[in-house]
């Protein structure tokens, strides 16, 4: 009686679709739970192609390249998308005060974190570069939808804010399709819990250890309809003369990013996926006092922040949300 | 037989129902821990997690070599620089997976032993 009830359970619990794939320069992976679980998970896929073909700076064609090849020459116009994801970008370049800037990519071009050709540039290469970041030379038409960079040799990569407006973009798509549990993870930096597990549960998300190896974590967090981004030191970098250099660049220094922390995570069940993209990288550049302090004027925003002494700073909306599953690691809560 | 034999009786019953219950489902779910290895955002092969097993895949100039193992999987080779997908190991819960971003291959284990997380955030 209890086994047969439970075979029917099983029969009608909600299908499970999953797709996994490789854009954005990183891996995708979408699971959505429901009848239409399939439409949802595919109409997602071809989202994030269509974002993907919009804002890379590796593909012909793309708005980005677009723009930058038209740098000191003239507006382009882009997809509204486009640019509302570089107007997004510019909030919170002023937010920031600079630190969080889409005119970085000639500074990442050179250092190539992540590419084969990933070295320490000369200290005369980096000045060079860094005289073509300020995000007030993107110049907007906000009535035509048309992107100028005002100097040549000017260059955008909407690599730290991209995957977070796909994400918002995907949420659509599940509630056009009356999808009632999905988890979205894109490049596993950013992960969106949309609703709770088909069960009715909080789903689990386990936060990478910094220091060990990938897919092991230090703790989880729970919840639903919440999305969870994280910035590591750990994600892109390579050695060189036995210093680790990490992707994560600091616009005023030229150099990876040195605030104590080696990893941050946002944490919010109120803001959009495409500003906890953006302030994770804030977060991760400001360290621990100033990043908790932004992060704490945003309402219905928590953040984590790992320090290399294996200390946790968690800011006070997170109790009981966060659980430290690796003894190694010890909380701070209300720093 | 008296009222208390009746009720140790209909006790012993519901225990052996119980338990014959999460044994089943134990075994059920069991039976279908899979191997998905996925080439380019195509599923290229499922296997089962029980059955020792090496796929060599190659991929244009990518090389990776999947090795299953006493109901565990790991990327044993590739030919990618990170070696992120070498360095992540054995795997063997439902939702872990391996990732070789650089020659587009994932290893992921379904159905079967469920972890303690759903996802990990990088």
């Amino acid at each position: 009686m209890l086994i047969s009830v439970s075979i029917a359970g099983c029969g009608n619990s909600d299908q499970k679709y999953t797709r996994t794939d490789f854009m954005m320069d990183t891996v995708v992976q979408v699971t959505a739970y429901g009848r239409n679980a399939k439409k949802a998970v595919d109409e997602s896929m071809n989202k994030l192609k269509e974002i993907d073909n919009l804002m890379s700076t590796q593909k012909s064609g793309s708005d980005v390249q677009k723009i930058n090849d038209n740098a000191g020459v003239k507006y382009v116009k882009v997809n509204p998308e486009t640019f509302y994801v570089i107007k997004t970008a510019l909030k919170y370049s002023k937010i920031s005060g600079g630190y969080f800037d889409i005119t970085i990519a000639p500074l990442v071009n050179l250092w190539g974190i992540g590419t084969d050709h990933a070295h320490v540039p000369t200290e005369s290469q980096i000045k060079d570069a860094m005289k073509y970041i300020n995000y007030k030379d993107v110049l907007l038409d906000e009535k035509n939808d048309e992107v100028k960079l005002s100097r040549k040799g000017m260059a955008i990569d909407l690599g730290g804010i991209a995957k977070g407006f796909a994400a918002d973009e995907l949420e659509n798509i599940m509630k056009e399709n009356g999808i009632k549990h999905a988890l979205i993870n894109l490049g596993g930096s950013s992960v969106y819990l949309y609703g709770s597990k088909p069960d009715g549960s909080n789903w689990n998300i386990g936060i990478q250890d910094p220091f060990g190896d990938k897919g092991t974590y230090f703790a989880i967090v729970s919840g639903k309809d919440m999305l969870i981004d994280t910035s590591g030191n750990y994600e892109r970098y390579f050695i060189q003369n036995g210093k680790r250099y990490h992707h994560i660049l600091n616009p005023f220094t030229g150099y990876p990013a040195e605030s104590g922390v080696v990893s941050t995570t946002i944490v919010s069940t109120n803001i959009k996926s495409i500003d906890a993209d953006a302030l994770s990288t804030i977060a991760f550049i400001l360290g621990v006092d100033k990043g908790m302090k932004l992060v704490e004027s945003m309402p219905g925003v928590d953040a984590i922040f790992v320090t290399p002494d294996y200390k946790v700073y968690a800011t006070s909306g997170l109790k009981g949300k966060l659980k430290i599953t690796d003894s190694r690691f010890k909380l701070y809560e209300n720093r | 037989m008296k009222i208390g034999d009746k009720i140790l009786i209909g006790v012993l019953l519901i225990i052996s129902l119980v338990s014959a219950y999460f044994t089943y489902d134990k075994a059920l779910s069991r039976t279908g821990t899979n191997v998905v290895i996925e080439v380019n955002g195509s599923k290229y092969q499922e296997l089962p997690l029980n059955v020792d097993k090496t796929v060599t895949i190659r991929n244009g100039r990518h090389l990776n070599v999947v090795e299953i193992k006493d109901g565990k999987v790991r990327m044993r080779e590739a030919n990618c620089l990170d070696q992120i997908c070498v360095k992540t190991g054995w795997i063997e819960k439902e939702g872990q997976q391996i990732v070789c971003l650089p020659n587009r291959v994932v290893v992921r284990v379904t159905g079967g032993k469920k972890g303690e997380v759903d996802d990990i955030v990088y």
